[in-house]
């Protein structure tokens, strides 16, 4: 039954291999055979076949339609109106027009100079200049007025051209205004310009320009990129940063490569935020650039700006700086860097120990693995276990358990867990135990290993158990323990031994096994507490009393014993001293039975005859 | 879709094209445009196959091309122009994803196909609605999975192709698609066969 399971398992990925056309000849033969014997794989390729063909019949790109030329058009319309003073690109013959495709917005904002006459026609009647002024309802917000793209205006004479130069005019009167406004704005402050010298220029600039603040004045300062003066481009860069647009994006990427500017141009696509993403990808592939495209995109953050920084960092390989500079830029982005990271520790290039590192300075990461994990969206299961082990996070522990239930990571599961701290793999290879997917000596081994690792968190266990009244799991865990048979862990078997919780046979037996497993320090604990047990443990006292005076001698059992008459303390002496002298360590259970049914007659009666020298409080 | 895939024009890069490049990254702008008619149908395609729609599809080809113009200094010349576009549109395209919500919106219509409509209407009905139930499964595989499965299955890629644009290994982009594929054969109804048809 098992080997038929496990040949459809081999045929069914052989299958979806051989949709793919990436099955080899001999596999093919195999799953021929497989599939002529076997109904369920051979409707399981038949599915995959109809879903490979059913490809072909989804939609496609209309070809036909395709016009590159007005998509020349569009590409250029965008470049043109981000540098306009750019050198890498000729200049538009004036015959160019932008065509807009239907539907496409944010395309039609770069193509305003087609339609700039009309609104500016507006601009004037609402300036109060020209012509008789149109009614306006008080409160309708007013348009802003349209900058007019000296390259869109052809030198000619017509009526037409002669108010496009008029409009011209008054576009340059403004971008000299702004260029004034601008410097005196910003112009006293030292470059670089920190945020607060922007936020406080900004203030000057806004008081400086009531006049002309309705005019697209991003879109104006775009040109001043490309000034010259590399102080005012600066400032120009950081000013649409802050007041820029997407469009703003292309237009400060393309300074990028403009030494004196490039660093505020960074900043300025920091400002701008998650859009200008793509365009930090390109600063991190520039020379010089790169530790200020790394800072800016650690503030930005987002998968996307994460993503990219992964990419990057893939590229260096083995350089111990920069993958450094690339994993604190990671590990500041937080939350949605955590897939990036996992995506990255993938790759062979890379050093997985140095970005699983990184992974645990990340906040939330161990929530977000959770959740990635969870959603099966990774597929490498190495990686998901030294995850696990790394950032111990409890979500995924149903997840962890459930692979330790497939024979195939089962041994990966469990050494996972053996990783971990607390006592949470505790309670996790008990349940693993108690549901049976895992063989109890799996569970014993690992449990062993981690007494080995700590085995305080044992009793800390144990304590759990007892406080949360959970009978069923501190009797599961009772046996765990005898089966363990570490000494480390014998301290979790005093408060089990001494609890009420557990019925008392599993008390006795408790008791017995600390003095099989347990040092000094566990027996007295357990005298102390043995101290405190009323008549109604009197069987319990009696197992209690054989692993005290096993383990502390005929010190211990005295000072037990101290609180019942000396009649009755002579009795239970000599019953231990006959059963410890008798050497039986061969049949070393069956002899504690005997020594327990002997002290146990021993103490008849002693629970009622308490020497009276004794102060009652001590019970 | 395109007669020439991907792999096919990578393997047909030549000098010329390098001298292109070299030549647009002067600032010849012939030169930029020459490389913009060679490459858009196929990036365009690309981003039609991930997005599903023409709209969409022509906007971040067109960025694509922008981005390019202004990145074309830091183009390794020793690698592939196509390749590099095209690891520059999957970027755009994820952006977009990750902005307009995870789902693309696939265009519904089923392009006609007559020769096979006309022998066996049933079965190209059939097929039509399959198709129908596979666009909309699609838009439920998680991003990473549906982007490698769209590379391989429409824009006919390899592993390697894959890998490069996606920025995963060749054998993460093999196990993505494997997976997606048993997704979908999960989530499509219509590929239900006899017995599952019938329950």
């Amino acid at each position: 039954m098992n080997r038929t399971r496990r040949g459809c398992r081999v045929a069914r990925k052989r299958v979806l291999r051989a949709v793919d056309h990436e099955l080899a000849l001999e596999e093919r033969f195999l799953l021929d055979e497989h599939l002529a014997t076997c109904s369920a794989c051979a409707d399981e390729y038949r599915r995959a076949l109809r879903l490979e063909e059913a490809f072909a019949h989804m939609p496609s790109p209309p070809s036909e339609s395709l016009d590159i030329d007005r998509a020349l058009d569009a590409i250029h319309g965008t470049l043109s109106a981000g540098a306009d003073e750019r050198g890498s690109v000729a200049p538009r013959s004036n015959d160019a027009r932008v065509r807009v495709a239907p539907g496409r917005r944010r395309r039609t904002a770069l193509a305003v100079s087609v339609s700039a006459a009309a609104l500016l026609a507006v601009y004037v009647a609402l300036a109060g200049g020209g012509g008789e002024p149109r009614p306006v309802r008080p409160d309708a917000p007013a348009p802003s007025p349209q900058w007019v793209d000296s390259e869109s205006v052809a030198p000619g004479k017509s009526d037409a051209d002669a108010e496009r130069e008029a409009q011209l005019r008054e576009t340059a009167r403004v971008e000299r205004e702004l260029r004034t406004h601008l410097v005196a704005a910003f112009g006293d402050v030292a470059l670089p310009l920190t945020d607060a010298d922007v936020d406080a220029a900004l203030e000057r600039f806004d008081a400086l320009t009531v006049s002309i603040k309705r005019w697209p004045l991003a879109r104006i300062a775009a040109p001043l990129l490309r000034d010259p003066d590399a102080g005012l481009a600066s400032r120009a860069a950081r000013f649409l940063g802050r007041r820029g647009d997407r469009l703003s994006v292309s237009q400060l990427e393309a300074v990028l490569d403009r030494g004196a500017v490039a660093n505020a141009a960074i900043r300025a696509l920091g400002d701008l935020g998650r859009d200008a993403t793509v365009a930090l990808a390109t600063a991190l592939h520039a020379p010089g650039l790169q530790g200020a495209a790394l800072r800016v995109l650690a503030r930005v953050g987002g998968a996307s700006a994460a993503a990219t920084v992964a990419d990057d960092l893939a590229r260096w390989g083995a350089n111990d700086g920069v993958v450094d500079d690339h994993l604190d830029a990671l590990a500041a982005m937080g939350e949605p860097a955590v897939a990036s990271l996992l995506t990255l520790a993938s790759r062979p290039e890379v050093d997985r120990g140095r970005v699983l590192a990184c992974l645990e300075r990340v906040d939330g990461a161990a929530e977000e693995c959770a959740r990635l994990f969870s959603s099966g969206r990774f597929g490498d299961p190495e990686l998901e276990f030294e995850v696990c082990a790394r950032l111990q996070p409890t979500a995924l522990l149903p997840w962890i358990e459930e692979r330790a239930s497939e024979h195939r990571y089962r041994a990966s599961a469990l050494a996972c867990l053996e990783r971990w701290d607390g006592s949470t793999p505790i309670r996790a290879l008990l349940e693993l135990d108690a549901l049976g997917w895992v063989p109890g000596e799996d569970v014993i081994a690992s449990l062993r290993v981690l007494a080995e690792r700590d085995a305080a968190r044992f009793a800390e266990y144990a304590r759990d158990l007892l406080a949360a009244r959970d009978e069923r799991g501190a009797e599961h865990y009772l046996a765990a323990l005898v089966a363990m048979d570490v000494g480390a862990a014998a301290a979790a078997l005093v408060p089990l031994a001494l609890s009420p919780v557990l019925p008392n046979d599993s008390r006795q037996w408790a008791a017995l096994a600390v003095g099989d497993l347990g040092s000094v320090d566990e027996t007295r604990l357990l005298l102390r507490g043995s101290t405190l047990l009323g008549a109604d443990d009197h069987r319990l006292f009696a197992a209690c009393l054989v692993t005290i005076q096993r383990r502390l001698g005929d010190d211990g059992t005295l000072e037990a014993l101290e609180r019942f008459s000396p009649r009755h303390v002579r009795r239970v002496r000599d019953a231990l001293l006959v059963a410890t002298n008798d050497d039986r360590a061969e049949a070393r259970f069956a002899g504690d039975a005997v020594e327990l049914f002997r002290v146990m007659r021993a103490l008849d009666g002693a629970f009622l005859s308490r020497n009276p020298n004794l102060a009652q409080s001590s019970l | 879709m395109s007669t020439h895939t991907f792999c096919e024009h990578d393997a047909r890069m030549t000098d010329d094209e390098h001298g292109l490049v070299v030549r647009a990254i002067a600032g010849d702008r012939a030169a930029f445009d020459l490389l913009v008619r060679a490459h858009y149908p196929r990036i365009h395609a690309t981003a039609f196959h991930l997005l599903g729609n023409h709209e969409d599809a022509e906007d971040v080809a067109q960025d694509c091309f922008v981005r390019a113009h202004g990145a074309l200094k830091w183009f390794r010349r020793d690698g592939s122009f196509a390749a590099w576009l095209r690891r520059i549109v999957v970027h755009l395209v994820r952006d977009r994803y990750r902005r307009v919500g995870r789902r693309p919106a696939f265009e519904s219509g089923v392009p006609d196909r007559p020769a096979r409509a006309a022998h066996e209407p049933e079965r190209e009905v059939g097929q039509r609605e399959l198709a129908r139930l596979l666009t909309e499964a699609v838009t439920r595989l998680p991003e990473n999975l549906r982007i490698a499965l769209l590379l391989r299955t429409r824009d006919e890629l390899t592993y390697d192709e894959i890998s490069q644009a996606t920025g995963v290994t060749p054998a993460t982009a093999r196990t993505q698609v494997m997976k997606a594929r048993r997704a979908l054969l999960r989530l499509v109804p219509g590929v239900g066969g006899g017995k599952r048809e019938e329950r």
